[in-house]
């Protein structure tokens, strides 16, 4: 009997979060689903970088979070943009808008750079990127 | 005799091999960053940050 309630209790902890979302929607009825609020599964980060040469300063090109210290040259050598992180236009200062590559052998990277249309580095060196939860070496181009 | 010569060279072999293996994962692990670090050209080594899921982290940088 024990093992039949230790059986169920680690089928129920296994079932993902998503299903607390589950519902029913019904013929010429309405639903209120309520107020949720649900975690994204990246973290922002912000900061102030320039580089200095004399009285002249400037801001970095791109800025990369990788997960080992290797050159981002290397790292996405052959590697195709995975996929984007970003923003709502209208949430804060930018989109912080994020190309994501993915190493086979290192795993995530993360591009900070500035397009066509979005700006991510401004001109004072205020940046702002989207990265996936975990701890990151960053290295910038200038 | 010659069998248990021929156990004990193919079990020194295993161990070489694991042992070049470690190395290797050693090497390039934790050496990659050291050829990298302040060398390659227009590249800077900022140092490291921790990210969470739906956290703002504000980063200073020297």
């Amino acid at each position: 009997m024990d093992l039949k309630i230790l059986i169920f209790a680690i089928i129920v902890s296994q079932i993902p979060l998503s299903y607390a979302l589950t519902l029913t929607i019904k013929k010429a009825s309405i639903t209120d689903l309520g107020i949720e609020e649900v975690l994204v599964d990246y973290g922002m980060l912000i900061g102030t970088l320039r580089f200095k040469l004399g009285n002249y300063t400037w801001p970095p090109k791109e800025i990369w979070l990788l997960p080992a210290q290797v050159n981002p040259d290397e790292f996405s050598q052959g590697l195709k943009q995975l996929t984007i992180l970003e923003l709502p236009e209208n949430l804060t200062f930018s989109t912080c808008r994020t190309a994501v590559y993915f190493n086979e052998s290192l795993g995530y990277g993360f591009k900070i750079y500035n397009t066509q249309t979005t700006k991510q580095i401004f001109k004072n060196g205020t940046f702002c990127g989207l990265a996936y939860e975990g701890e990151y070496h960053v290295f910038a181009k200038y | 005799m010659k069998e248990n010569t021929t156990f004990l060279l193919s079990i020194e072999l295993i161990l070489i091999v694991l042992i070049l293996l470690y190395l290797l994962n050693f090497l390039s692990t934790n050496l990659t960053g050291l050829f990298v670090k302040g060398i390659e050209k227009n590249w800077i080594y900022l140092g490291k940050v921790k990210i969470e899921n739906s956290t703002l982290t504000l980063q200073e940088f020297p």
